[in-house]
């Protein structure tokens, strides 16, 4: 029996381990654990909860908006305040932007990489390369000498010998399906990506005020609409938010969707690989109007593989352990507890570093694990592209049967590795689409003289209560986050945030439930021990934001190689 | 003379690891600084930082760097050097500047000059204030990075 480390996912959410057993060539168990304690959410106590978002936005800075969307949420739940619609409108089509925006990101410059071989892009056609690209999308950059100077380029790259980004991978590696021109048509998109990311930057700016750290106020947005202004939403500024809703939409069905369908074509075995627990939760988020009802992605719990039997979603029943994490409950470590009540006092009592292995019979990570109705859940796009799908959400569904025939899957392929990453890509769109209704009404209650972007009734702590306790949900790109804030004195006495990657990456708990990761790699082939390529697959299927470091030990749990992958 | 970026790194609610941004701050405190210079807070931006770097002909990175040194020790980098570096030792928050810089050179025929203000740190544990040790440094190294900016401004008039 080999074992699999990967250690460490060094990336600024923290650093993830994953041990994994590997026997008769599938892997047949696995720990996913955090390595680094964060403990941000101590640093909130005693602040002023109209503070709160500026901190919790830096817990992890690759979703700045929406922590800071979940933090003035719990705030403004916790007071009563409600918000004004433009507000709602700007906050959606800011978290909207991100989605897009880290799906095209994560999907080319993370995910894509363990699908797409970049040195194979150096044997391409460009003819061909041209010829694939104007069979998958009407995309204007397509002509064979485009495709040409890509190659060029990359081969200019390559042989100045700093691989760089590219130099950490298992290139050559057999599980590797596609033909040269696909991977340099995703090689081609990789770098136009990089350029798009600035329309996304500057709708960013203008609605939060600047790029990559945006604004958030308790009780609304701080920016301002003001037609006679050039330093506010004017007329001007609606055209060139337009013209960047319209580059991020084209971007997302013209070269990413069709660009995911063509390389999950060549995979149909993850289709069949990486499920997980079968179990998923979604909080719901782009609401129209403030309720649970108006949200664009619908809430709901599916037990079991049940699409057709979605249950509705109640705060109170998430939970979280620390029986196998390094933290110490007031009252034992056995019995969950709900957010409003969670404690976050550290108690490490892993091994001291450098270690070969954990304890991964005893506590083993500094993540939690969360629990819905006390039983594990995954959480991220395919949750909510399940919920929405058995919720007989319109457009989702359409996509989702549209993908799945043109693989020539059913819907049980959706339990999949691939799966997780279709629906990645069918929110995407749906989202892009989204971003319309939010804008045109944007733009109406402008055209109509209503300029309010924050309800200041409630701004003064003295017309708070003594005390207040409140919830801030929000569907991150990555999955559902909540923030649990109890306010007294006009001054944050308690927080605690729980995160997608708590929920994905969790430990085992009290009943030695597996977390989402850990459950979705076992079972799953191992072509190379020593290329671990297809954990890496999985894993990043979980969008969990990393860079590795991948040990692999013998049964004699001996260091036999050491490779650092993205 | 052409543009130069200087970019402050570092997530300022990990005590030492914001190093970047309170040098940053000092530099925006203290001013005059060429018009050419542009101030910006990359805090922990990684990949999404990229758009704004695009009009440098040359960027300072100033980050919190792990090298055998005491507390407040000043190393620069230069881009060949961060590109060579494997595995971490670069930069302890790990945003991926390494990426990133790689990156800038991938996507342009002539990328921008690079150097990494490299700051050994004191302490990593959670908290927004800088060791004592830290902010001593920071006169020394917001003279380092002037330098720096006078030598571009020198050989890119």
């Amino acid at each position: 029996m080999a074992r699999i480390v990967i250690d460490p996912v060094t990336r600024i959410e923290g650093h993830l381990r994953i041990e994994a057993e590997v026997k008769d060539g599938l892997l047949s168990d696995a720990w996913v654990s955090g390595t680094m304690f964060r403990g941000i959410e101590l640093i909130l106590k005693d602040r002023d909860p109209r503070d709160a978002w500026y901190f919790a936005q830096r817990i992890c800075s690759v979703c700045t908006i929406v922590h800071a969307l979940a933090s003035v949420r719990a705030v403004e739940n916790a007071l009563g305040i409600a918000i004004p619609e433009n507000a709602q409108l700007i906050r959606n089509l800011m978290a909207a932007m991100q989605y897009v925006h880290d799906h095209v990101m994560h999907f080319y410059h993370l995910h894509a990489l363990d699908w797409v071989d970049v040195t194979s892009a150096l044997n391409a056609d460009p003819k061909k390369t041209s010829q694939l690209q104007e069979s998958i999308s009407d995309w204007s950059k397509s002509s064979p000498r485009y495709f040409g100077e890509v190659k060029d380029k990359l081969k200019v790259f390559v042989e100045s010998g700093q691989l760089g980004i590219f130099s950490n991978a298992y290139w050559g590696h057999p599980a590797y399906k596609l033909p040269p021109e696909a991977n340099l048509l995703a090689v081609a998109h990789y770098l136009e990506a990089l350029d798009w990311q600035k329309g996304v930057a500057r709708l960013i700016a203008i609605l939060g005020g600047r790029h990559p750290i945006p604004n958030f106020l308790v009780g609304g947005m701080a920016t301002s609409i003001n037609p006679d202004s050039d330093q506010a939403i004017n007329a001007d500024r609606l055209a060139f938010m337009k013209n960047l809703i319209q580059d991020a939409e084209d971007f997302a069905k013209k070269v990413y969707f069709p660009d995911l369908l063509a390389i999950a074509s060549f995979y149909p075995d993850w289709t069949t690989w990486g499920e997980g627990l079968g179990n998923f939760l979604v909080y719901g988020d782009f609401p129209l109007d403030g309720s649970p009802e108006s949200f664009y992605f619908p809430s709901g719990v599916i037990w079991n593989k049940k699409i057709d039997n979605v249950q509705p979603f109640d705060q109170r029943k998430v939970t979280e352990y620390a029986t196998r994490s390094w933290y110490a409950y007031a009252a034992g470590d056995k019995k969950a507890k709900h957010p409003w009540e969670g404690e976050t006092a550290p108690r490490y009592t892993g091994p001291k570093p450098p270690y070969e292995h954990l304890d991964v019979d005893g506590k083993y990570s500094w993540i939690k694990a969360p629990r819905y109705e006390d039983k594990p859940v995954e959480v991220g796009p395919l949750a909510r592209a399940l919920v929405a799908y058995g919720k007989g959400h319109k457009r989702i569904s359409e996509l989702l049967d549209d993908s799945l025939k043109k693989l020539g899957a059913g819907k049980e392929a959706l339990f999949s590795t691939l799966g997780r990453t279709l629906a990645r890509g069918v929110e995407t769109v749906v989202l892009a689409e989204g971003m319309w209704t939010w804008f045109n009404k944007l733009a109406e209650n402008i055209g109509r003289g209503d300029y309010t972007t924050v309800n200041r009734e409630k701004w003064e702590p003295k017309t708070w209560p003594a005390e207040a306790q409140g919830f801030g949900l929000v569907e991150a790109p990555r999955g559902a986050l909540g923030h649990w804030v109890k306010i007294k004195d006009g001054k944050i006495q308690h927080y605690q945030a729980v995160v997608p990657t708590t929920w994905n990456a969790s430990p085992r708990d009290a009943k030695n439930g597996m977390g989402a990761c850990e459950a979705a790699l076992v079972g799953t082939p191992i072509h190379d021990p020593e290329k671990p390529l297809e954990v890496l697959r999985t894993i990043h299927s979980f969008d969990p934001c990393t860079a590795c470091a991948v040990h692999l030990f013998d049964s004699q749990r001996k260091e036999i190689i050491r490779v650092k992958v993205q | 003379m052409k543009k130069i970026f200087i970019v402050g790194m570092g997530n300022v609610l990990l005590q030492d690891e914001g190093i970047g941004i309170h040098v940053l701050e000092r530099l925006e405190k203290e001013g005059g600084l060429p018009d050419e210079v542009e101030l910006i807070r990359g805090e922990t931006g990684g990949l999404a930082l990229l758009p704004s770097l695009d009009e440098a002909s040359a960027i300072i990175f100033v980050d919190a760097a792990d090298f055998e040194g005491t507390p407040g020790e000043v190393r620069m980098y230069k881009r060949e050097e961060v590109q060579k570096a494997r595995y971490i030792p670069l930069s302890v928050h790990d945003v991926g500047l390494r990426d990133l810089i790689s990156l800038l050179s991938l996507k342009s025929a002539s990328p921008p000059e690079i150097m990494v203000v490299g700051i050994k740190p004191m302490r990593l544990g959670t908290g927004i204030q800088i060791s004592s040790e830290l902010d001593k440094a920071i006169p020394s190294i917001v003279m380092i990075i002037r330098t720096e900016v006078e030598r571009f401004a020198m050989l890119h008039p």
